[in-house]
């Protein structure tokens, strides 16, 4: 027993929070670099200096996979910040709640594990104010469990109570299940009324954006005077994506590949016109098209000759574009607070000649339109 | 303490040398559709997206076009922003006493060295962009 409890502090050494980001803005900068230099190497003709650069490449890979692994935290740290937040609910609201967290040893993201943080503490909160107080039993609980894996962290946060008639709250919004991330912005607000979870909509429509983007859920189930369970999965994504590099007057752009459908010839569809909307006709399904220039208020050059069909949240819009360039390999840089207004742009990736490239919000464009 | 003293347009300016994290060559600038009029557009440093401020525009001063030669990349609590200016003048070394509030409406601070007036960017009116 002794044995095992000297290993785990030998495998633990601690690191100030600054010089680790800085270490990870560093990596950040050299996967950046990356793609410049397989660039180069395409480039150089000469054999040795190809090899190192072969080298190089690699190491950055190496350097980039173990890093990732630096980043994680468990979730055993928020059950300070939880058990208190419960405790001040009891004695605010005099009430008696049981809170459990399971799962504590799971390991998340750094940033990652902020978001989970503000997530539960909100639901949390929400619960114990409007469910518990309603409800008037004698022992409440809220059992938190999160489990990871590998592909997808999951966090359960079921509570007794009231709870609402699961089928009923599906018919009534013409759905075969709960998931807030399938609903459109109505939808949310209405079925949050139904069930009286309204302290928090704008919180949990922030978080339903986000999971659209990240292919994720918000699940809820209840039995009446059972249960009422929340699921929330969030996909873990590295930073990287794919992206689309496209032409609109003379600056490029990037498109994250996940909402392209198909890309088609301008000149291959008839477009139609009806009160000053332009529809494209393909494969029998009627298209808004955008001419993304006007929407961007960029001056073109050359006649548009590329159409994007991407499709978010099962709707679909027609994009117009100058023409195309390139898919590659991009870090999504958050917008930077004096540009949040700007909703056609979900923030910025630096390619690889230095140049900083603005990648569009799909599903935000679609909502405008 | 010390100031970095720069100039827009022949017009000299000057803010507290610790808020600057590095000062840049003009590079390429990725503008940004619909975004504010002072943001002149992106640019990157260090791996890091910094916008760019025109910083005559911001401070309502006349502005015709001009060609800025350098980036001063300023921290601001946790962001990076980009002035761009003209030219990097001096450091000076100031007393706190030499900034003179002239309008505290609108945070306007000046400072006076050997006769000449510098206009003195604060820390509050940075965050205001």
């Amino acid at each position: 027993m002794e044995q095992s409890i000297s290993n785990d502090f030998s495998e633990i050494s601690s690191v100030n929070k600054k010089n680790l980001d800085q270490l990870l803005s560093l990596v950040e900068e050299l996967v950046i670099n990356k793609v410049r230099i397989e660039k180069m190497k395409n480039e150089v003709s000469d054999n040795s200096h190809g090899k190192i650069l072969d080298q190089e490449l690699r190491i950055i890979s190496e350097i980039q996979a173990s890093i990732k692994k630096v980043r994680l935290i468990k979730i055993k740290t928020l059950t300070n910040s939880l058990e208190d937040l419960v405790n001040k609910c009891n004695t605010k609201n005099k009430i008696n709640v049981n809170f459990i967290l399971r799962g504590q040893e799971t390991e998340i993201e750094n940033t990652l594990i902020i978001y989970i943080h503000n997530i539960l503490n909100y639901l949390i909160k929400d619960i114990c104010e409007n469910e518990f107080i309603a409800s008037k039993n004698d022992t409440n609980h809220i059992e938190v469990t999160t489990y990871s894996d590998g592909k997808n962290f999951t966090t359960v946060i079921e509570s007794n109570g009231k709870g609402f008639n699961y089928e009923a709250t599906c018919d009534k919004l013409n759905k075969k299940s709960l998931n807030l991330v399938s609903f459109d912005e109505d939808e949310v607000k209405k079925f949050l009324d139904i069930i009286h979870f309204t302290n928090n909509v704008e919180n949990l429509l922030k978080l339903r954006l986000d999971l659209i983007y990240l292919d994720g859920s918000i699940k809820f189930e209840s039995i009446v005077n059972e249960f009422r369970r929340i699921t929330i999965v969030i996909p873990i994504t590295s930073s990287i994506m794919q992206g689309l590099l496209v032409t609109i007057g003379n600056q490029i752009f990037a498109l994250p590949l996940d909402f392209i459908e198909t890309i088609i010839n301008e000149n291959t569809v008839k477009t139609k016109k009806s009160k000053n909307i332009e529809m494209i006709i393909y494969m029998d399904h009627i298209i808004q098209l955008v001419r993304l220039s006007e929407l961007l208020n960029i001056e073109t050059v050359f006649e548009p000759s590329c159409i994007i069909i991407v499709n978010a949240n099962n709707k679909r819009a027609a994009l117009l574009v100058d023409s195309l360039l390139d898919q590659t390999d991009m870090v999504i840089k958050p917008k930077h607070s004096i540009m949040t207004d700007i909703r056609e742009i979900k923030g910025s990736t630096i390619l690889g000649d230095g140049l900083v490239t603005l990648v569009l919000d799909i599903p935000s464009i679609l909502k405008e339109i | 303490m010390q100031i970095l003293t720069f100039l827009i347009e022949n017009e000299p300016f000057a803010l507290d040398i610790t808020l600057v994290d590095t000062i840049q060559n003009k590079m390429p600038i990725t503008p940004v559709p619909n975004s504010k009029k002072y943001v002149i557009g992106l640019i990157s440093n260090r791996g890091n997206v910094i916008p760019v401020i025109n910083t005559s525009l911001m401070l309502d001063a006349d502005t015709t076009d001009n060609i800025y030669e350098k980036f001063i990349i300023i921290n601001l609590g946790n962001e990076k922003l980009a002035l761009a200016v003209n030219e990097i003048d001096d450091v000076l070394e100031i007393e706190e006493k030499d900034i003179e509030n002239i309008n505290k409406d609108e945070d306007f601070s000046i400072v006076n060295i050997n006769s000449n007036v510098i206009t003195f960017l604060t820390y509050k009116q940075l965050q205001k962009i």
